[in-house]
């Protein structure tokens, strides 16, 4: 069977401009050769520090920013190559929820006009069918349907969110692309949303792309996870496999690094050296070598490519 | 000096916000104390009022609207709401020093690290400019910045967050301050850098043997550096005791739904997919306070009581104190 979504390759790399002219002075490489596929009904994690191209990488598979290279194919058509109309037309299946769910909702329309804008410019739902649709949802996301009169700023950040929320489902979506869903909201609150995903996933049979950097929140999530560093992906496995069995020295020092709300568990942190390099000078080699303890003489030569090492646990490593 | 004799005791501590909106109570009668050395975590919600508890404590209340308006801060045996901006200067910086969550906003972006640090110690400890110059160096040093020499010219701007957070850390230590309160330290750094900076405060600790005052909403933090835990919930302490007690034996509804509703990394893993508790409801405005406990509207074991009447904060244990009507009688 196809896979409902498959990247490959996928570089996107932002000119620097500079002077009068705007003369192109040199590049961000925020993606550099991404490959991963979604299956029917998966939950995928990217997950990664600020700046390792995990909010990029989503935005490209959409194309609301334009990839530099590579590949993406949705239910098999390639959606780097589509037009305009076709794109539009893909976005029916491929939706996306926003992290801030105050800068992404337009504060001048009501929630009914919000979720109601994409069955219109679509034309599907019309009339009375667009009233029971918006009400269907608006209940869906637990929200009532008398809500939907009233305007963004009468709701609080966990209601704006479930409006955000509703808006992508409005047009019956296969997949969704979650960017950091959670991270805006209070913590007592993050747990309503977790759960209404999860609900929601198993109703509509969706697929989710879920990019978030708490990784305790997307081991909850999702079924398989990516790493991410430095616009590539140094592991990808199952959520268990990340979890109870890390290979790549960076997942290690990741999942180490983070403080667990659970005073009976001790453990080991490894603390990593330095900074993120800059995305626009790129390390040679593999983007960890600098900050890697076990790494080897190949490493700053050699990029390493993203190997199964069995069982589908892909790793970016020259030690394995 | 007898036992109970504390490094600093906040006693019944009010501060409110006047706005065309009404009155925020921001802070609302909230008693607490620190001990010598120790790490003290204060934790909860955006608009709980943990931030505004400290930054009564080292008198930053923008007056107006704020206003603290009732209540005593002693440390050392002095009152600090009563001093004088004057004397307050000796304490504030000095021996009561902060860090804030946004290293970027909390630096000047027109002085380089060297200017800001070293001015600390012309002010504090009269030291003349050559000499605050080569303490700047060491401070550097000490929160393990590397090149210190070169990198004490730099402006803000060139250092990354974790490298501004370090230079922060190494004002607020310059002075060797008996409390070092920390606002949100980690909140706007990635993971990695996080477990830097938590490691080399802990270090530091030792070292300066400060007390630590660690503001957060993060529970995972709390859990692996805090002795002590207050959770806090709209203005008021809710519960209060030893980190151990609190994870393990949380009392408060809403301490229990707070540690319920998280996530725990590796848990799903280990075992298989939970559900997570949530707590129902929203976090209330601090305007529309309802005249019995705070959490009433949310919680899931409330009494008829809850809805009239405030709960004291109740001793329980060692350390350990609920302000709930499940553990108090009228």
């Amino acid at each position: 069977m196809k896979s409902l979504l498959t990247i490959e390759d996928l570089e996107v790399h932002f000119p620097i401009k500079e002077g009068l002219l705007s003369r192109i002075a040199g590049y961000v490489y925020a993606v550099n050769g991404v490959s991963l596929t979604v299956e029917k009904g998966e939950a995928i994690g990217l997950v990664g520090e600020s700046g390792c191209g995990k909010t990029t990488t989503g935005l490209a598979v959409l194309r609301l920013v334009e990839p530099s290279g590579g590949s993406v194919i949705f239910k098999e058509k390639n959606v780097s190559r589509m037009g305009k109309h076709e794109l539009r037309a893909m976005k029916k299946d491929m939706q996306i929820i926003f992290q801030d769910p105050y800068s992404s909702l337009n504060p001048r329309m009501t929630v009914n006009q919000i979720i109601g804008d994409p069955m219109d410019i679509h034309k599907v739902y019309q009339g009375s069918e667009k009233d029971d649709r918006i009400a269907y949802l608006l209940n869906k996301v637990g929200l009532t349907p008398e809500q939907g009169r009233r305007y963004p700023h009468e709701f609080s950040g966990g209601q704006r969110q479930r409006i955000g929320i509703a808006r992508a489902l409005a047009l019956d979506p296969e997949f969704i692309i979650a960017d950091e869903p959670v991270s805006a909201l209070d913590v007592s609150i993050q747990a309503q949303i977790i759960n209404l995903l999860i609900d929601l996933q198993n109703d509509f049979g969706l697929s989710y792309m879920i990019i978030a950097h708490d990784l305790a929140v997307v081991e909850h999530l999702c079924d398989r996870i990516a790493v991410m560093y430095l616009g590539s992906i140094m592991e990808l496995a199952s959520y268990k496999d990340i979890y109870l069995n890390p290979l790549h020295p960076y997942t290690k020092a990741l999942l180490s690094a983070i403080p667990v709300p659970d005073t009976s568990v001790k453990k080991h942190r490894i603390i990593l050296k330095g900074d993120v390099p800059s995305p626009i000078n790129l390390p040679s080699g593999c983007p960890f070598h600098s900050r890697c303890a076990y790494r080897l003489e190949i490493c700053d030569k050699e990029k390493p490519p993203l190997r199964d090492i069995g069982g589908d646990h892909y790793v970016a490593c020259f030690l394995y | 000096m007898t036992n109970d004799h504390h490094l600093l005791e906040v006693d019944h501590l009010k501060t409110y916000f006047y706005t065309f909106e009404g009155v925020a109570k921001a802070v609302d009668d909230v008693s607490l104390f620190m001990d010598e050395g120790e790490t003290l975590g204060l934790v909860g919600e955006s608009g709980c009022g943990k931030s505004v508890t400290a930054q009564s404590i080292i008198r930053l209340i923008p007056e107006p609207p704020g206003k603290i308006v009732q209540g005593t801060i002693n440390f050392d045996n002095t009152n600090l709401l009563e001093l004088d901006l004057k004397q307050l200067r000796k304490f504030r910086g000095n021996r009561i020093s902060m860090i804030f969550q946004e290293p970027m906003t909390s630096l000047n972006p027109v002085f380089t690290i060297g200017n800001q640090i070293s001015e600390m110690f012309m002010l504090h400890k009269k030291l003349n400019k050559k000499e605050s110059w080569e303490r700047a160096i060491e401070a550097l040093k000490a929160v393990q910045i590397p090149a210190p020499e070169k990198r004490i010219n730099e402006y803000p701007h060139q250092l990354s967050g974790g490298m501004r957070q370090r230079v922060m850390i190494a004002m607020a230590l310059s002075c060797d301050p008996e409390i070092l309160i920390a606002d949100e330290p980690t909140t706007a750094l990635d993971v990695t850098i996080q477990a830097q900076i938590i490691d080399l405060m802990m270090h530091l600790k030792e070292d300066f043997n400060a007390a630590i005052m660690l503001i957060t909403h993060d529970l995972g933090v709390i859990a692996e550096i805090a002795q002590r835990v207050i959770v806090m919930y709209a203005g008021k302490v809710v519960e209060e005791g030893k980190t151990k007690d609190i994870f393990e034996e949380p009392k408060h509804p809403y301490t229990k739904g707070l540690l319920q509703s998280v996530p725990k990394l590796g848990e799903r893993s280990r075992k298989e997919r939970k559900k997570l508790e949530e707590i129902k409801g929203i976090v209330p405005s601090l305007y529309e306070l309802t005249a019995g406990c705070s959490f009433f509207p949310r919680c899931p074991e409330a009494l008829p009581i809850c809805r009239e009447h405030i709960p004291k904060l109740t001793t329980i244990g060692e350390f350990h104190k609920v302000s709930c009507w499940l553990y108090s009688d009228l």
